[in-house]
């Protein structure tokens, strides 16, 4: 039951309606039986009602505009993280220089972890490389033009001296190239001993600046050196060559070979490339000691046994030649090889002279005694030479030398060449040196190279007068006479009608 | 956005959207300005308190944090803002338009020495005259028992809020608010014999 007394103080929740349900409707119970209360809930209530009259009065928009302009003006601006951060930064000077610092710290670090190096700094580092380079040519007395020449001259040397193999680049070349003094990585056993031996590139270079100099020189000077290296194994050269220098036919870099395998040197590791003109110090020195008598080959011999060696790709008979070549000679001979023929007709085609034999003497002459030695074994005697001058026939002492037909008449392509008789490329007496050889080696001539040379034997008076039909009668007697010949007892018939035997020669190249 | 609340519409112009602000100004600029107007009870004084209010919640917007109610921050603000104007205007004397001529408190007043405007505009008088009485009861109120019955009269507060507004127990409030009730009716004796002639 509630009183006067709790009414008044739940008055104004009743008024303004803040009681719950239950307590409201207590109060209301306690209104209906209590006059005071009502008069004071009405005499509040009319309060109300008057304050009610009171109506809101709206602000003027002036001030409305005015805070929204203001606000607008002094809005938050947008928050973010960043934003503060780099204000703050921007702000604060040490800030700033701290942020720069990490910047192009940061772009340096990235440059040369991308890049390897920095780009801004790398054209004047070439700059100063090429500098350097230009000085360190200028200081071994290259000159670019000079290395240009010495690059070239390296890359054609790799060409001629390939032959079959592929040519290899001059850089190639230069990666191979082993220094002194210390153990040749793809020959185990070889010691490169030689310390006056340069680079190959660089002594080509230094060869054709030494021959852009001189201009052209006499062939026994410059031959040997300039031409050692570019000289090999050619494929078959066209009869049509007219260059019989010593250059172009070989003769010489033959004999280096020659004295390469004498002196050891001419065999060749399993994975050394086949005489590469300049490439390999050893081998120029090795053929300049056999041109020039240096000390060097014993060395580079005794060491040679050691290895595992790979024959160089010469033909069976070509080492025969070789071997043949190394062997004293009759001085007879030797004397007649040092001057022109006197048989020879003026009326002829140009004549060449018999450089071939004067150089095989001078190249052969210190290794002579090497090779004189095994000479008294019966294996190593080689069969009778038949040296003759007479070998200026037009164009067959190119091919002779140069070409499949080896140099000394070997006995390989022997039906090639009498086939070539025929045709007018090879002279009677070469054919006669071939038939010889073959005749001594057991074996004979085709039926056709038989027939052919019949017919030549019975078409040039020169080739008959010669032997040919002395030994088609005689049979084997002209080999008892050949190995006199060679033994030294006998001087070859043949130097006493080739007096007799050239007024005929000379019809016989009217016939041609 | 027009849903939102009035704290989150806070929130938004403390990020920066000046649009959530037009908003709550647009709710809140009447019954402000009518708070501080029956308050102060000077339309040009309520005008620059009512700029003032809104110029101080623009201000410290950035370190908002949403922990009470906005209409409660708010009308602290503002009642914060009338106290201090009231407390000036102590020290300022005004020439009231109820208050006798003379000190004797029995001459006419100056709003009934005003000349009426014909029998057209009798109930019009009647109502202003209503209204100037109801705003010259309330201007007659204590400041505490004022503000409360204007917040629960005029902006239909809870006793609760006006309590977190003054900052006082509810009690305390609903006490202030009898005794501003009962000053109301003694003063509107006289109104509710005209309101009952208009009638």
């Amino acid at each position: 039951m509630v009183e006067c007394k709790d009414f008044d103080e739940r008055l104004l929740d009743y008024l303004y309606e803040e009681l719950s349900a239950v307590e409201r409707q207590a109060c209301e119970q306690h209104l209906t039986g209590c006059a005071r209360c009502q008069g004071e809930l009405s005499s509040f209530g009319g309060v109300r009602r008057a304050a009610r009259q009171l109506e809101l009065v709206e602000p003027p928009a002036a001030v409305s505009a005015k805070l929204m302009y203001q606000a607008a003006q002094l809005a938050p601006r947008r928050r973010g993280r960043v934003l503060p951060f780099v204000r703050k930064v921007w702000q604060h000077p040490a800030y700033a220089m701290a942020a720069c610092f990490l910047i192009v710290g940061g772009v340096t670090s990235w440059q040369i972890i991308v890049h390897g190096d920095l780009p801004m700094v790398t054209p004047v580092l070439q700059e100063k490389s090429a500098v350097k380079s230009d000085e360190g040519q200028a200081a071994t007395g290259r000159t670019p033009a000079v290395a240009a020449t010495a690059e070239a001259a390296t890359a054609e040397a790799a060409k001629a001296e390939a032959g079959g193999a592929p040519a290899r680049p001059a850089e190639e070349a230069v990666e191979q190239k082993p220094e002194p003094g210390f153990f040749d990585r793809k020959s185990p056993g070889k010691v490169i001993s030689s310390p006056s031996i340069s680079s190959p590139s660089k002594g080509l270079a230094e060869v054709s600046a030494k021959e852009l100099a001189k201009g052209p020189t006499s062939k026994s000077s410059a031959a040997p050196k300039t031409a050692l290296p570019q000289e090999g194994y050619r494929p078959t050269p066209s009869p049509a060559d007219g260059d019989l220098s010593l250059d172009s036919i070989g003769g010489v870099s033959k004999k280096a070979d020659k004295a390469r395998s004498e002196a050891g040197d001419g065999l060749l590791l399993k994975n050394e490339q086949p005489a590469t003109g300049g490439s390999g110090k050893a081998s120029r020195g090795a053929v300049n000691a056999a041109n020039d008598d240096e000390p060097a080959l014993p060395e580079i011999r005794r060491s040679a046994p050691a290895q595992e060696v790979v024959q160089l790709p010469l033909g069976k008979d070509q080492n025969q030649q070789l071997a043949r070549d190394t062997l004293p000679q009759p001085s007879e001979t030797r004397s007649r090889a040092a001057k022109p023929s006197a048989a020879k007709p003026v009326d002829r085609e140009p004549q060449v002279p018999n450089e071939r034999n004067s150089v095989v003497q001078a190249s052969t002459a210190p290794l002579r005694e090497e090779a004189e030695a095994p000479a008294g074994a019966p294996a190593a005697a080689p069969p009778p030479v038949r040296l003759d001058n007479n070998l200026s026939q037009g164009q067959a002492p190119a091919n002779r030398l140069a070409g499949n037909v080896g140099e000394d008449g070997a006995c390989r392509d022997v039906e090639l060449r009498i086939r070539s008789e025929g045709q007018g490329r090879v002279s009677a007496e070469d054919l006669w040196t071939d038939y010889q050889c073959l005749k001594r080696r057991g074996q004979a001539a085709s039926a056709r190279a038989q027939g052919d040379l019949r017919r030549l034997a019975n078409e040039f008076p020169s080739f008959r007068s010669d032997e040919v039909l002395a030994e088609r009668r005689e049979g084997e007697g002209s080999d008892e006479r050949n190995q006199r010949q060679f033994d030294g007892l006998e001087s070859p018939p043949r130097a006493k009608k080739a007096k007799r035997a050239a007024p005929k020669q000379t019809e016989s190249n009217k016939a041609y | 956005m027009r849903d939102d609340t009035d704290e989150a519409l806070m929130l938004r112009y403390r990020d920066g959207e000046v649009r959530a602000f037009e908003l709550l100004l647009t709710r809140h600029r009447r019954p402000v300005y009518n708070f501080i107007l029956r308050f102060v009870g000077n339309p040009m004084q309520a005008e620059d308190l009512l700029q003032e209010t809104f110029l101080r919640v623009i201000k410290v917007a950035e370190n908002y944090e949403r922990q009470a109610k906005f209409t409660t921050w708010l009308y602290t603000i503002a009642r914060n803002l009338c106290v201090d104007a009231s407390r000036r205007g102590k020290h300022r004397k005004a020439t009231s338009l109820d208050a006798p001529l003379e000190e004797d408190g029995e001459s006419a007043a100056l709003v009934e020495i005003l000349p009426s405007q014909g029998q057209a505009v009798d109930r019009q008088v009647i109502d202003k005259q209503a209204g100037v009485r109801i705003q010259q009861a309330i201007d007659r109120l204590v400041e505490e028992q004022r503000e409360v019955f204007i917040m629960r009269e005029l902006l239909d507060m809870s006793f609760k809020e006006i309590a977190e507004v003054v900052g006082c127990p509810e009690n305390t409030v609903k006490s202030r608010m009898r005794y501003a009730l009962e000053k109301l009716r003694e003063t509107l004796e006289d109104y509710r014999d005209l309101a009952q002639v208009a009638q």
